[in-house]
């Protein structure tokens, strides 16, 4: 189990709370979707991604990386919990969704940009620890389930 | 060999011209011992690596970055021929340095990283897209010569 220190928890808390969790998760999805365009593979059902432009107003992608981003919130609420709280959501993306955990990680990477685009020099170095460790635990949990 | 279009060239140069070299290479050395502490192994005569601020401060760390990130520089003068350009760099890497080539895209990936923190809103996705390639790439090139 992963551990994180009290001055992790405050870090990413702290963070968070300053977090606007519908334009962040929209900007985060579709970052993932421009950068690594493989990934557009899972989201067929979401019309137009043509372009940098298309994607990062596509209304489809600003609403399920909301519902990510939301998701997310609750490995912030669980930080010494991170497979019990992702193990339904880790069999869904196995099971159901197929996805490769590797973009778990993709994801995570995306958050950590996003994050530094909106803090500037707030999103300090011990900041960025703490955030690529969380990260790296939350997708380490989302395929802790995968067989 | 990595292809540029005409537009990864010029918003790459554009960002390029805009950066501090001297301060953007000692924070992106930093935050990588920082974020990665297993990578302080490589710089056992730097000193004081003890905490963030320590390893931020340290007047080692900063000159040792800025000659890593001038040498970055030749990347993007030379974007049509990274393996050329950085041969010999790999070879000192392999033979002398022994480096994980790992490495090379952690340090990329801290890159990304402070671009995001110091240009905000203008690291636009597919800036973004751009200098994920570059680093990537100039990664690639550090390892091609390793046996």
């Amino acid at each position: 189990m992963v551990h994180f220190t009290a001055e992790e928890k405050a870090a990413v808390a702290n963070l968070w709370a300053k977090v606007n969790v519908e334009v962040a998760g929209g900007e985060i999805l579709g970052r993932l979707l421009v950068v690594y365009p493989w990934t557009q593979r899972f989201f067929d059902s979401f019309g137009n991604l043509s372009s940098e432009t298309a994607i990062m107003g596509n209304p489809k992608v600003k609403a399920h990386g909301k519902k990510v981003l939301n998701s997310f919130g609750n490995a912030v609420k669980h930080m010494d919990d991170l497979k019990g709280t992702f193990s339904h959501l880790s069999e869904l993306h196995c099971d159901r969704l197929h996805v490769d955990p590797e973009n778990f990680k993709l994801l995570g990477n995306m958050i950590v940009i996003v994050l530094a685009t909106q803090f500037n020099r707030e999103f300090t170095p011990q900041m960025q620890a703490a955030w690529q460790k969380l990260t790296t635990a939350v997708a380490n949990a989302l395929a802790y389930k995968y067989h | 060999m990595v292809h540029f279009t005409g537009e990864e060239k010029a918003v790459i140069a554009n960002m390029w011209g805009k950066m501090n070299v001297e301060e953007a290479g000692g924070e992106a050395l930093g935050r990588l011992l920082v974020v990665y502490p297993w990578t302080q192994r490589f710089f056992d005569s730097f000193g004081n690596l003890s905490s963030s601020s320590a390893i931020m401060g340290n007047p080692k760390v900063k000159a040792h970055g800025k000659k890593v990130l001038t040498s970055f520089g030749d990347a993007i003068k030379n974007m049509d021929n990274l393996k050329g350009t950085f041969a010999k760099l790999s070879e000192l890497h392999c033979d002398k340095l022994h480096v994980d080539p790992e490495n090379f895209r952690l340090l990329g990936n801290v890159l990304v990283i402070i671009l995001a923190s110091h240009f905000g809103k203008e690291f636009t996705p597919e800036v973004q897209a751009a200098w994920q390639k570059l680093v990537a790439s100039v990664a690639n090139a550090l390892a091609h010569k390793y046996h």
